[in-house]
């Protein structure tokens, strides 16, 4: 569910092809069917050239290298920006009001944001919460409109927007919206019930982008990352802050004695061997990667999210998943990818929907390798909630 | 014996007036659904169409039985214009 600035492995290459498999309810593989896959269905995709897949609750979009957006799968609240509610299950282009060069996307679970290369933030989809921070919340929008970045900015339809902010990086969570500017800024808006907000407090919901406070010591934020209903951020100082839902302990605090943490707690980073280089959350569950390609997991580990064998009673704290060296990690609802570092493609979690890309239902307690794809290098990977992605091309390609 | 994915209150479920169904988010990407109805009649799961997971639903099945309809936030289908 997370949107990440770009980076050496964000990004597919020109001759790589791209893979998708798992839940397929809505056609959020994008294959022209509703049928799930168990195992990644390799496709090459005609009519534009895919920078970086991103994926919501139900739905999925690409970002094109020359910055247009694709999208397909579940449009309940018109979540894929096509003006209309029905779904799709192959990718259309979303017109927005102007020519417009996409950046970074932040999908929720049925709602979709995305920032342009000139700065500016767009939203559509869900409004029932104000997560698309729009100075109201109510119904929802099929199609672009302009999302002001600093909440002192009031929405008015009209083309008029960013006092100069623009977005650095953005995720979205199930009912919420968190977004980091260029300033270093963190804002959110949408649903706090659990404090998923990180501004104080619970309860009513925020509609439009509202400045988070972090300690003065903390350092600038570099990543942020929603889960369903808690957010989590990784500052240039190596500290992770996580605030929000505590259900399943996703704080590194103790789920027996706190239930909800309603500002950034400062985590303890000496539960983690080395200096976190990427942090990233599912539903309940977080993951991060040391800069020894160590990967450390925490939070719900019931269905194997956590890739490793776990006390839960003891599921608030950090523990590497023994024996995985990786470059990259996502996570859906209850599955994750990573690439190791010889580049191929593990899988481990829930797998009743076959997320997991062996060909069976049974869930991964620990990380097992996509064989499909172990005769190619894999590039990129990305999870919706049930279903996955990635971009892979030869051993021997060469790139551009 | 099924085990429960969530226990999760009424509250925060979705509901949708037209078809009178309270829906929550899936991890497999569909929603749980249960009717107005079923929880008229003290029922407490929620089922997923697409997947074998379930929900069980916290509520006061008093604030079903009175005939009030029951304080939660009604998502308006109301569609803002383009900008």
């Amino acid at each position: 569910m997370s949107a990440e600035r770009e980076g050496n492995v964000g990004w597919a290459r020109l001759d790589s092809k791209l893979w998708t498999w798992g839940a397929n309810s809505y056609g959020q593989l994008g294959q022209g069917h509703c049928d799930d896959k168990s195992v990644p269905v390799g496709w090459t995709v005609r009519g534009f050239t895919v920078g970086r897949v991103v994926c919501g609750g139900g739905h999925s979009l690409i970002i094109t290298e020359n910055g247009q957006l694709w999208s397909c799968g579940s449009n309940s609240h018109g979540q894929l920006g096509l003006g209309m509610t029905e779904n799709t299950s192959e990718f259309h282009k979303i017109d927005f009001p102007k020519a417009v060069c996409v950046d970074q996307v932040a999908a929720g679970w049925d709602f979709t944001l995305a920032s342009t290369r000139t700065g500016e933030l767009y939203g559509w989809g869900s409004n029932a919460y104000g997560q698309l921070g729009l100075g109201q919340h109510s119904g929802y929008i099929t199609a672009p409109v302009r999302v002001p970045i600093t909440g002192e900015e009031k929405f008015t339809g009209e083309e008029k927007v960013t006092g100069g902010e623009k977005v650095e990086a953005m995720s979205a969570g199930l009912r919420h919206t968190v977004v980091l500017t260029d300033s270093g800024r963190v804002m959110s808006c949408g649903d706090c019930r659990k404090g998923q907000l990180g501004l104080g407090f619970t309860g009513k919901s925020i509609n439009s982008l509202t400045q988070v406070t972090f300690p003065s010591n903390a350092g600038r934020v570099a990543q942020i990352t929603a889960g369903a209903f808690h957010t989590a951020a990784l500052t240039e100082h190596n500290q992770i802050l996580i605030w929000g839902c505590n259900k399943y302990g996703q704080s590194t605090q103790d789920p027996k004695v706190t239930k909800r943490v309603l500002s950034p707690f400062v985590v303890d980073m000496k539960l983690f061997c080395s200096k976190v280089r990427q942090l990233r959350s599912g539903w309940t569950h977080l993951v991060a990667i040391t800069d020894n390609n160590a990967v450390y997991s925490w939070g719900r580990g019931d269905y194997g999210q956590l890739g490793r064998s776990y006390d839960r009673a003891l599921c608030h704290r950090p523990e590497s998943v023994p024996g995985l060296a990786a470059l990259d990690v996502c996570c859906g609802s209850e599955h994750n990818l990573a690439i190791t570092e010889n580049h191929e493609l593990f899988a481990w979690g829930w797998n009743e929907h076959g997320m997991c890309g062996n060909g069976s239902e049974e869930n991964l307690i620990h990380p097992q390798k996509i064989k499909i794809l172990s005769d190619l290098k894999t590039l990129s990977i990305t999870c919706g909630a049930g279903h996955s992605f990635a971009m892979a091309c030869g051993w021997n390609d060469t790139v551009k | 014996m099924s085990v429960f994915h969530d226990e999760i209150e009424i509250e925060d479920f979705e509901y949708d007036e037209e078809t009178e169904i309270y829906y929550y988010p899936c991890p497999c990407g569909d929603r749980f659904e249960i009717t107005k109805e079923d929880l008229m009649n003290g029922e407490d799961v929620a089922t997923c169409p697409s997947c074998s997971l379930m929900l069980k639903v916290i509520y006061d099945i008093d604030d079903f039985m009175s005939g009030e309809e029951f304080e939660t936030v009604p998502p308006t289908k109301v569609k803002l214009a383009k900008a």
